[in-house]
């Protein structure tokens, strides 16, 4: 199989270049690589809750908030060591979001969207409100965590163990979604009447795909909450839950990999954009925010399916995964997310592509 | 709570809920017309309100910078079009439109001191400078992505909302404004005073609904609007053209927005960044109206100014997680109960 | 550290230093360069990292520290010192990474920020671990209490939320004050003072009738203010910094209440009081004594030092736009003037040496007058303000008026 080999040689050129980042890079950069990391695990399941099944959440902040808010209470109130935690966490967001879920994806059409927002404000305000969790002004002196003697304290050492985990979740991702349940849930996408037809139990794969998405914010938040080793609510807000949304779709939201280009992208111009507008355009004002959301419409008018799918071409026609990524470039074209809410893609939509250059 | 408290909480909501119900109506107006979620609708709320205050102030508001520069780009991309495509008749036109209005209003402003003037003059400029806004934004984001899916137009419109909040943080400065009321006139009920404004808004507010019924029902915009709304390929097949249907659309909502904001600033400080939550809560009640019905998507809008008023009376530091869960039933019936056609 | 010597001093942006290093045309530029530094290089720049919230939510505290930055002394004892200025848009992680990036990139020297309590206590960890000093500029004691390894390395400007709250207290009690509604921000600031406030008139035996909150942008308080006047309180304090604190005490006024009205000092500003109007008029709250300076009696040494940071705030951004939050930036300034000299002596700037010397300094600071008071650092205070730091005033006129 040509196009595999291609496929899994980029990959090993991929992890291969992460795992020398560190080595060679600053120590700033390495920060962002984290920063990155954190944003495209969560994008990542906005990747297969929207971009695969068609449903759109803006709350995944949320989740987040809940995997982040368990280890740093367990870990300053109770003592925990911040290895069990994560189970904890993930216990947590996953009774909670199967609850949510049980209530919301009931909601059909644009009511779902609106309801993921109304639990993301409404897990929000819970999280400042509460003095247990130290309410607005938030928790610190959560402890780093520790491997064997090793005190993950440094960027550097994060790096490793947040990409790691990104990466066992990309494949993850990429088994489930090639499972007979995948294909249940990218089923979903074209309409429940016609995956029920073909004997889909819509109501349980969209459970599946909204709690896996859930967890996967869960872990990132419990990353963040090590990281950071502070935790307040703003970075849970409906703000940043959008932005995870918006991530997604600039990277291209059908993509596995336009999780992590989308992330990326958007950190990295945020930065690029803090440090040079104010040599061009002087101290006074603030106008990162205004060309950043201009830059963003100028992205999404060009590329309206995200950035992945115009990479995959623009790769494709260089010639660099020879001729048959020229086939699947096409392919990648129309079976990107059409959909919006509930709308459907045409049966090109099971065909998007899952991995660089390969099915 | 007796019942004059009850009372005031219930005036109190209904006046929120009467703004809440006209952005709820411009949005899903947008929807209906365009596909879009109008998320910047709230920013047209802020500025109308500070571009009012601002002129109050005796200041020049920020938004003419924003209308000359949008108007100019504007100019000048329509004018390379039709240069291209050999329509040099039109060119002047759209000069004049684009940017000798703009420069025409602005120019105005710089010559008359619009502090000293009546207050309904001063209304009047500030929606002349807000209200062009919407469908030069359609133009400038909406219009070449307009057969997008409703998940591009919605980041387009999250894109849109943070550069307007980015602008008025620019123009407006971080701190509010209040303007002056409409009216002086008080109500006495029982212990508590009533104030003219309040009641202003609600009368204002059922007007502009009549209005706008009116519009719908019996202009031939009006009608065009709504057959866009209930299928765009039919209507364009009928000599609608969907690019005018939907900056009618937008003007429209810019102009409810904008109005809004004028009606309620006298109420309550408005901020650069105020809007966001306002059309939030326009947003649920659209969606309440399974973002097609008008009379629902009002009712919805009210019951969220009702909801939010108790609530901050019984528990205010919970107001907003009591607000939004108690959504959560309310869309659940309505998701229930409407029968939903999904798109294809 | 080479490069340091040839860039002009003054408010830079981030990465300068590095694109001019860069730029560089010729490697045999820098070689030569590398070997100058030993010789020339005697005294290299001091580099001030500052990270505040001129966008979101705390814009209005944020804008005016930045404006002030700006106005910071670009010499300190012949030294050329550079102040990086990152926005934290109001956002944790923002600050954190501002953090990351003013120590990593930048290499500074000393930190100043950040705007509001949660950014500041997250950025406590990163600055420590670095090992170098920080200035706060943030209210809430618990930034720098419990002192320990890492608060050895923090110091911040403002008035402890309990000081200020102290003073309000004493000022209800001499006004026979016994019941008290409070109406604060959903945010880290309202809970600041809700939990400094209730402590202190708790145990001075004033009783707290109601506990309200509402958020910024929130456009109507109704429900809170009815529940407050249901209640019926001798005095109401609201805890709200800018214009959005006026909507409580415009609606409690409009719905006839007419009790003794406290704000705090986080209104201290003209927009607070341009909004709040007539409404506002016999408002107290306490303040640093910048707020009121020319009304300091001459005797007062503050007097000198704070009309020296309003007049030439004022002269660079127009009469009244002076606020008490700049000088806070201004008082980290004023900190930092004192220390760097004598951490000069000491070390090199951009080494740990000097990090550590200036932080020895900053914790030595004895009698220094600032625009919000008299600075008194001592290893368990890292903020050493007194009784002075802090004067009552009254609204009066639509003016701020010292209470005597």
């Amino acid at each position: 199989m040509k196009r595999s080999l291609h496929s899994t040689l980029l990959l090993l050129l991929f992890i291969a270049a992460l795992a020398i980042a560190p080595l060679l890079l600053p120590e700033f950069y390495v920060t962002l690589l984290n920063y990155i990391g954190l944003y495209a695990i969560v994008a990542l399941g906005l990747v297969m809750l929207t971009g695969v099944g068609g449903l759109t959440s803006f709350g995944q902040a949320a989740f987040v908030g809940l995997g982040a808010y368990t280890s740093a209470y367990l870990t300053t109130v109770h003592g925990v060591s911040p290895w069990l935690t994560l189970p904890a966490g993930l216990l947590v967001t996953a009774v909670v979001a199967l609850s949510l879920g049980l209530v919301t994806l009931r909601l059909s059409g644009h009511f779902l969207p609106l309801g993921t927002i109304a639990w993301g404000m409404s897990l929000y305000y819970l999280f400042g409100n509460l003095d247990a969790l130290g309410g607005h002004t938030g928790i610190s002196g959560i402890p780093p965590l520790r491997l064997l003697d090793l005190e993950l304290k440094s960027g550097r050492e994060f790096f490793y163990l947040i990409w790691t985990v990104l990466l066992v979740l990309v494949l993850a991702t990429r088994n489930l979604l090639d499972s007979r349940e995948g294909r249940a849930i990218r089923a979903l996408k074209g309409g429940s009447v016609m995956a029920e037809a073909m004997g889909v139990n819509t109501p349980r794969s969209k459970i599946v795909v909204f709690t896996v998405a859930a967890l996967y914010a869960s872990v990132s938040g419990w990353l963040y909450a090590h990281l950071q080793r502070f935790v307040n609510p703003t970075p849970f807000s409906l703000t940043q839950g959008i932005e995870y949304l918006f991530m997604a779709v600039v990277g291209g939201v059908s993509h596995v990999w336009g999780a992590i280009l989308g992330a990326g992208l958007i950190t990295v111009l945020k930065q690029w954009l803090q440090d040079w507008l104010p040599r061009l355009l002087g101290q006074s004002g603030n106008f990162e925010i205004i060309v950043f959301g201009l830059l963003m419409i100028f992205v999404l008018h060009r590329a309206r399916d995200g950035l992945w799918p115009m990479l995959q071409r623009f790769f494709s026609t260089a010639g660099v995964v020879a001729h048959a990524g020229r086939r699947r470039g096409a392919a990648g074209a129309a079976g990107t997310a059409r959909g919006g809410f509930s709308a459907a893609g045409g049966p090109g939509c099971q065909q998007a592509l899952w991995w660089p250059g390969g099915q | 709570m007796d019942l004059q408290i009850a009372l005031l909480l219930g005036q109190d909501g209904i006046t929120n809920g009467a703004i809440y119900a006209l952005l709820a109506l411009a949005l899903v107006l947008v929807f209906a017309v365009t596909r879009v979620i109008f998320i910047p609708q709230g920013e047209f709320v802020a500025f109308g309100a500070l571009t009012l205050a601002s002129l109050q102030a005796g200041k020049l508001p920020g938004t003419v910078w924003l209308l000359l520069a949008m108007g100019t780009l504007i100019a000048v991309i329509e004018s390379s079009l039709a240069l291209r495509e050999r329509r040099f008749r039109e060119i002047p036109l759209l000069l004049m439109v684009n940017c000798g209005a703009p420069l025409l209003l602005a120019g105005t402003l710089f010559a008359i001191s619009p502090a000293s003037l009546p207050l309904p003059v001063q209304v009047l400029l500030a929606l002349m400078l807000v209200v062009p806004l919407g469908p030069m934004i359609y133009r400038l984001a909406y219009q070449p992505v307009a057969e997008a899916s409703v998940l591009v137009l919605l980041i387009v419109s999250v894109a849109m909302h943070v550069t307007l909040i980015g602008i008025g943080l620019l123009f407006f400065g971080a701190e509010g404004s209040r303007t002056p009321p409409f009216t002086d006139v008080t109500f006495e009920i029982g212990d508590a005073l009533l104030q003219g404004q309040t009641i202003l808004v609600m009368v204002a507010s059922v007007l502009l609904i009549v209005a706008l019924y009116f519009f719908f029902e019996r202009t031939i915009y009006g009608k065009a609007l709504r057959a866009t709304a209930m299928n765009r390929t039919g209507a364009r097949l009928m000599g609608i053209s969907g690019n005018l249907a939907g900056m009618l659309s937008f003007t429209l909502a810019a102009a409810i927005g904008a109005f809004s904001g004028i009606l309620i600033s006298p109420l309550t400080t408005i901020y650069y960044d105020s809007g966001f939550l306002i059309g939030l809560k326009g947003f649920v009640g659209a969606i309440i109206g399974g973002l097609a019905s008008y009379p629902v998507a009002a009712a919805g809008a009210i019951l969220v100014g009702l909801l939010e008023s108790y609530s901050s009376f019984h528990a205010s530091a919970f107001k907003e997680v009591i607000v939004f869960t108690l959504i959560i039933p309310v869309l659940l019936w309505r998701s229930l109960t409407t029968r939903h056609v999904e798109e294809g | 550290m080479v490069v340091r010597c040839k860039s002009v001093g003054g408010v830079i942006t981030p990465n300068n230093r590095a694109r001019t290093m860069r730029n560089k045309t010729s490697i045999a530029r820098l070689v030569a360069l590398l070997g100058a530094a030993f010789v020339t290089c005697v005294h290299a720049e001091v580099n001030v990292g500052v990270t505040l919230s001129a966008t979101g939510p705390a814009a209005s505290l944020g804008i005016p520290e930045k404006n002030t930055v700006a106005l910071l002394p670009t010499s300190i004892a012949g030294q050329k010192v550079n102040y990086l200025i990152l926005d934290d848009a109001s956002d944790t992680t923002t600050a954190v990474k501002n953090t990351r990036k003013l120590l990593a990139e930048n290499k500074v020297d000393v930190l100043i920020g950040s705007t509001i309590t949660p950014n500041s206590l997250a950025m406590i960890d990163v600055a420590a671990e670095a090992e170098t000093p920080m200035i706060a500029m943030a209210a809430s004691a618990r930034i720098i209490e419990p002192m320990d390894g890492k608060r050895y390395w923090v110091f911040k400007t403002p008035q402890n939320d309990a000081q200020m709250a102290t003073a309000i207290v004493e000022h209800m009690l001499n006004n026979n004050v016994r019941t008290v509604a409070y109406i604060g921000f959903a945010d880290a600031y309202g809970e600041g003072w809700w939990n400094e406030f209730s402590k202190i008139a708790e145990a001075r035996k004033i009783q707290i009738v109601a506990n309200e909150r509402f958020n910024r942008s929130d456009t109507s308080v109704t429900g809170q203010v009815l529940k407050v006047l249901a209640a019926r309180p001798d005095a109401v304090l609201i805890g709200g910094a800018g214009t959005p604190a006026a909507l409580p005490q415009k609606s409690l006024k409009e719905k006839g209440y007419k009790g003794i009205m406290y704000q705090t000092h986080g209104v201290a500003n003209t927009d607070f009081l341009r909004v709040c109007g007539k409404d506002c008029e016999g408002t107290f709250l306490p303040a640093g004594p910048v707020l009121v300076a020319a009304q300091l009696p001459d005797s007062n040494p503050i007097k000198k030092a704070a009309l020296e940071y309003v007049n030439k705030y004022e002269e660079a951004h127009g009469r009244g736009s002076v606020s008490t939050f700049g000088a806070h930036a201004w008082d980290a300034g004023k900190l930092l003037g004192n220390a760097i000299p004598e951490a000069l002596k000491k070390a090199q700037p951009g080494t740990p040496e000097f990090r550590k010397a200036l932080r020895d300094a900053l914790e030595k600071t004895r009698n220094l007058t600032a625009a919000h008071g008299v600075f008194n650092m001592s290893p368990q205070d890292h903020l050493g303000f007194d009784q002075r730091a802090r004067v009552m005033v009254k609204i009066e006129g639509g003016n701020w008026k010292l209470v005597q």
